[in-house]
């Protein structure tokens, strides 16, 4: 039994071990049994094929002078040695592992070398068939039939030698003992051969010890195999109960992210169109404010004056009552004051008009800017002077007009006409002006100012400040002043800051906030690169 | 119960296959040992024989059927006996050659093997005119004439049929031969008739 076998052995595996072993060697004996007979079926067929070939060849005919008939060699070697044959053949063909099958063969194998040695005149050569024979039979690894063996040859050599030594000792004089010499070597021979068939047994018992071992083994491996595929087969199905689990969870996962896409569809739009709403609504207020200028102009109109003068003329003797009236000399100079008032108020409202005129194609470049995102178009650039645009924020924003009592002022270096989105600076700057008016309507009343710089750092790039003396931000709302929705003022909607810092970063630039507390201002910085984003890609 | 049953039957099938076999045997041993007619030898050399005898040696006759094959064993075991008796006796085989055989028909590996042995001459015997000079009946008859001209020994120098070896034949022609006893001995001798039924009958 192999050592590495043993771990598999447990409680009665020793049991069926042995007895398997058993059967193994049985198994294993009986195979040898049914090779070694095959074996001599064919050679009692050769033995007795040659008897007659050499008593053909040898003696053929006996003669008496020019006659002759067959040998009694040929007739004994037919005869006998098919009678010595046919029993063994039989027994080898249907019985092949049967005990009485080699104790005939072996008893069959020595009288073929008796025959033999006959058949051969006693020749001394022909004794090594008795040799020869042993060794065969010792095939079998069956040391009892070569007891048979060896008794039948020995009684052959002492009959013989009793009553005709010269025919197997090849003398006259044999002595009667001299059998015992042949069968000492026969014995000497036998003893070999036993041992040889002794240790061939152990050899298939030994065999049949390591196979049933290593069936068992193989067993116990099937076995463990069988369980690993039963556990394999169980987690496997485990597994699919869980991936069609997921795979439920992942459809309602898809499920939740086709509503949540159509929710943030919904939120987006919502987001642009507060943007647009916002940013529209603060351009709003410049329309607002230019509106009610106009208006005012026009209900404070000297107009009235002109429509008197008129019904003065139109009078019949207006030249006799203009020279006969004591203040007739004046018309004149009433007339050029009436018209260099009227000319005044076409001037301001020309230029309220005007204002209202940019207003609204903000208001429309707005809606516009905010289609081209939505169809993925690009930014519109122009070389613009950012003076001219800060103070036209500053207008629209109605911050410089004479009823606001806050105070603009503007920090400018000198730097040339930029290349610039100008509806998206005009968005930016229109939020932080706002953003300010309200910070200083809300701070210490009169002593509102806002400040507008813009100067060039070492890079190239322009930065645009927006100043306050407000209400100053808390260090807490500093964090989320960008966030989309926050907002400090009960008014506000938390859009505006949102939006310029979205639209700084698609311009490629920054905006950033400062402020050193609550009542202490606030600046807000909007960076834009040398060149712009679009063209430096 | 059934298995002593197939053990008796093997056994007696097995018995019944050996007493045959040992009975043919037993047949077959009986056949060999059977020696063949002895030869009526005249006492002294026959005059009107062709063959002449050496002088001052002994001669030795043997008369052989060329085709019989115990007579193998014969001339076999005659080389040896010449070599245990050397310078000793002259030898002559005669092959016999039937009546109405052809004059090659004795030209066997008999002929050849006898012509092999040193100091042997070897003759045609033509329809056994010399055999039946010396009386001899059966191939392997060997006839030993002291030089005196008397038989000292007539008789087989083989065993059995075919079987080479020590014979009690060979051993007293060599015990004549060295010693020079005058004492006619004779063996059995085994081999073929040399003359087939019809010269048998006629000799008779």
């Amino acid at each position: 039994m192999s050592e590495a076998s043993l771990p598999l052995l447990a409680g009665g595996g020793e049991v069926a071990l042995s007895q398997r072993a058993s059967v193994l060697f049985q198994e294993h004996l009986d195979a040898n049994y049914r090779r070694t007979s095959r074996i001599f079926t064919g050679l009692m067929f050769v033995q007795w094929v040659s008897g007659i070939v050499l008593a053909v060849v040898w003696s053929p005919y006996a003669w008496a002078g020019r006659v002759h008939s067959v040998h009694v060699h040929v007739y004994t070697a037919v005869f006998l040695g098919a009678a010595i044959s046919s029993l063994p053949i039989a027994l080898t063909l249907t019985r092949p592992t049967a005990e009485s099958t080699r104790y005939a063969v072996a008893i069959a194998q020595m009288l073929w070398s008796a025959l033999l040695i006959h058949l051969s005149g006693g020749r001394i050569e022909t004794h090594f068939h008795i040799f020869a024979s042993l060794a065969f039979l010792a095939f079998y690894r069956d040391w009892r039939i070569l007891i048979p063996a060896t008794l039948v040859i020995a009684g052959d050599h002492l009959l013989r030698g009793l009553w005709w030594p010269e025919s197997v000792y090849g003398v006259a004089n044999g002595e009667w003992w001299r059998f015992l010499e042949h069968a000492f070597w026969v014995v000497c021979e036998d003893v070999v051969l036993v041992l040889a068939c002794l240790q061939g047994v152990r050899e298939l018992r030994l065999v049949a010890d390591r196979q049933a071992a290593v069936e068992l083994s193989l067993e116990r491996v099937n076995e463990l195999n069988q369980e690993l595929d039963l556990r394999v087969e169980e987690r496997t199905q485990q597994l699919s109960d869980a991936n069609g689990q997921l795979s439920a969870n992942l459809e309602s996962l898809n499920g939740m992210q086709r509503q949540l896409v159509q929710a943030s569809r919904h939120a987006g739009m919502a987001e642009v169109a507060t943007s647009v709403l916002h940013n529209v609504g603060n351009v709003l207020n410049s329309v607002n404010i230019s509106s009610g200028l106009i208006a005012e102009t026009v209900r404070s109109s000297k107009a009235s004056g002109l429509l008197k003068l008129g019904a003065l003329l139109a009078e019949p003797d207006f030249a006799i009552a203009l020279a006969g009236h004591p203040k007739g000399h004046a018309v004149p100079a009433y007339v050029a004051r009436l018209a260099g008032a009227l000319h005044d108020e076409q001037e301001k409202m020309a230029k309220e008009a005007e204002g209202m005129q940019r207003s609204i194609n903000h208001i429309k470049a707005i809606v516009g800017m905010q289609q081209a995102k939505a169809k993925g178009g690009s930014e519109m650039l122009e070389l613009l002077s950012l003076r001219a645009v800060a103070e036209d924020v500053v207008r629209m924003a109605g911050v410089s007009s004479e009823s606001s009592s806050i105070k603009v002022v503007y920090d400018f270096e000198d730097v040339a006409l930029t290349l610039i989105d100008r509806h998206k600076v005009y968005q930016i700057l229109l939020n932080l002006v706002n953003n300010a008016r309200h910070a200083v309507q809300d701070g210490r009343p009169g002593e509102g100012r806002i400040t507008l710089r813009l100067r060039q750092e070492s890079g190239g790039a322009l930065k645009l400040e927006v100043q306050d003396t407000g209400c100053g931000i808390r260090s807490e709302d500093m964090k989320k002043i960008f966030n989309y929705g926050f907002t400090t003022r009960r008014e506000g909607h938390g859009f505006g800051l949102h939006g310029s810092a979205c639209a700084a970063l698609e311009m490629g630039g920054s905006l950033t906030c400062h402020s050193d507390g609550p009542g202490l201002g606030a600046v807000f910085s909007l960076t834009l690169p040398p060149r712009p984003h679009r063209l430096a890609a | 119960m059934k298995l002593a049953a197939s053990r008796v039957r093997d056994l007696l099938i097995g018995g019944a296959w050996l007493v045959v076999i040992l009975g043919a045997m037993g047949l077959f041993t009986r056949y060999t040992e059977k020696p063949g007619e002895a030869a009526s030898a005249p006492s002294l050399w026959p005059k009107e024989s062709s063959l002449h005898a050496t002088p001052g040696l002994a001669t030795l006759v043997l008369l052989a059927h060329p085709m019989c094959p115990c007579t193998r064993a014969t001339l076999e075991d005659l080389a040896r006996l010449l070599v245990r008796v050397p310078g000793k006796v002259s030898v002559h085989v005669l092959f016999i050659r039937p009546v109405g055989t052809s004059s090659e028909w004795e030209r066997s590996d008999l002929w050849a093997l006898a012509r092999s042995i040193p100091g042997v001459a070897v003759a045609i015997d033509p329809a056994g005119v010399e055999a039946n000079r010396f009386g001899g009946a059966t191939s392997g008859e060997a006839l030993l004439y002291g030089t005196d001209g008397r038989l000292k020994f007539a008789g087989g120098i083989t065993a059995s049929r075919g079987h080479e070896g020590d014979s009690p034949g060979a051993d007293r022609i060599v015990s004549l031969l060295m010693t020079g006893s005058a004492e006619l001995a004779t063996a059995p001798v085994f081999g073929c008739p040399l003359n087939g039924p019809t010269l048998n009958e006629k000799a008779r």
